[in-house]
Parts: C-alpha cells; structure tokens; sequence
C-alpha cells in the first residue's frame, strides 16, 4: 500500500507491476484470514476524493494505481470466491469514479 | 476499465446472438439482480445520470447538449448490462421510459445502442403493438425518429422470416402505416 501512495505521481495507465505485485501477494493465501485488509484498503484509495491544485507542481493520483489494483484482482480467477463479497462495494466504487472529472 | 472488468465479470464478456441473449435473458436477469441488489440500483442512476455541464446549464436528460460526454460514459455501461441482463423487474417502468428516452439522444451511438437494447428485450408477445406504438407517436425531432427507426430495424431483423406471414397476415395496418411513414 505504501508504494501506491510512494508512486501516486508515477501515472501510468496500467500501473506498471502494482497490480501484478499485490495479485501475487493475495494470491499466495486466497483463503486467508487478512485477505480482506488490503481489498479495504484499496476501496479506500480508490474512494478518495481527487484534489487538484492548480500551483502543483506534480500530479499525485493514487486513486489509479488502488483502481487499476482492484481490477487486476477482481480478474483474476485464482481469487474469484474470495473477492465474491466485495464485488457490489467495488461496483459502486467504479461508478462514482466516472464523475470524476479527471 | 474497473467497471467494464467487473461487468464482464457479472453479465459475462462474449458477444451471444439475439436470439439466444433473449431465450436466456429472462432466465437470468432475476438471478443476478436478486443476486446482486446493488445492481439494480447503479443501473438506474447510471441511465439517470447527466453530465457536469448539463447540470450546470440545467439540461434535463431529454435535452442534453450535444457537447456532454459523460453521459455516454455512464449511459452506456448500463445499457450494456441490460441487453446481456434485462431489465430489472423492481425499476421495470422507469428504465424502460429511461431507454426510450435515450432514442431521442443527440449522441448517435446512445441512440444506436437504446435501439438495439429495446429491440432485443420486447417481449414477442406483444411486438405487434411495440411496432405500433413506435410508429404512431409523433416525435419532433429527428434523432428521436432516428431512434425508433433503429428499433424497428433491430426488432424486424431480430426475428426469423418465416415467422413474420403469420404476424402480418393479420395486422395488415401495420403495412399500411410504414408505407403512410415513408412517405
């Protein structure tokens, strides 16, 4: 999580190997007792709401990275019963963001 | 790309025929709204959704600017799911007076996609009155005649051809008023 927020002015469009590094991670232990935390923890992110100002300097969006995140997990087929609980909070996330105007 | 990943994930991501995609649609569009009740619900405020400059300016959804993107955003994610899903049985009267609205859209592909929705989810048993109350309302604009156009199309081409004798053999007028609209 701390390198989503380290690298939230790194935008790229797919995130380079967030996902694929937090998708390994959660794979490794699908059944897992804190599988939970880091899927909370991106929703989190990605729920924030974005805030531009117009002297920055650098563009910082975590919001991508927690987004393109939890795509790459709920893809995945490895951990399809596991995300089954999170799909509907996620779903509601993903719309609210297309209000955004960025 | 989160939503349309997610989508796939609910309603399936392969393109199905017409006929097969209402043969199942019926089947399984109270198993994944009763499913997933949140469902239901995003359908119905992606279609009401409309655009930071049309709420700014007042715009209604009948009315939207043809500058507006975002709706086309928001609209077409929720039309999609209804062609693979149906249309939701608790909203079933708004959405459909929320699709017909969208025939009358500026945005030609809203108004194609409104038209292909519509025309795959008619009911066959009264498709005879569909094609009727379509021809008859008088709109005043020309996208909205587009949009009815489109769902006709769509509603013709949708059922097989021998299947059509029997249907115009008896509801002649329906002739009658496509030649009365062609001219």
């Amino acid at each position: 999580m701390s390198c989503i927020e380290a690298k939230a002015s790194a935008l790229t469009r797919r995130s380079a190997g967030l996902p694929a590094m937090i998708t390994g991670i959660l794979s490794a232990h699908p059944d897992s007792i804190v599988f939970d935390n880091p899927i909370l923890d991106l929703q989190t992110i990605a729920s924030t709401q974005v805030v531009l100002a117009a002297d920055q300097i650098e563009t910082r969006l975590p919001q991508v990275h927690a987004l393109n995140c939890l795509k790459d997990i709920f893809t995945n087929s490895r951990l399809g019963p596991a995300t089954e609980p999170h799909l509907a909070t996620t779903l509601t996330i993903a719309v609210n963001c297309l209000e955004n105007n960025v | 790309m989160l939503l349309k990943a997610l989508l796939t994930r609910l309603v399936g991501g392969a393109s199905i025929s017409p006929i097969k995609q209402h043969q199942n649609r019926r089947n399984s569009s109270k198993l994944t709204y009763a499913k997933y009740p949140v469902l239901a619900d995003l359908v119905v405020g992606l279609l009401h959704k409309k655009g930071k400059a049309d709420e700014e300016s007042g715009v209604t959804n009948e009315h939207m600017s043809g500058t507006s993107m975002q709706p086309v955003e928001t609209v077409f994610p929720a039309m999609e799911v209804i062609e693979r899903v149906g249309v939701p049985v608790d909203h079933e009267e708004l959405v459909m007076s929320l699709l017909m609205a969208q025939l009358g859209s500026p945005v030609w592909i809203l108004r194609e996609k409104a038209a292909k929705v519509l025309g795959h989810i008619h009911n066959s048993q009264v498709i005879l009155d569909d094609i009727c109350g379509l021809l008859q309302n008088q709109e005043p604009s020309q996208n909205a005649l587009h949009g009815r156009l489109l769902c006709l199309k769509v509603i013709v081409c949708d059922r097989p051809r021998h299947s059509w004798s029997e249907l115009l053999s008896s509801r002649r007028t329906i002739i009658d008023e496509a030649n009365i609209l062609r001219r």
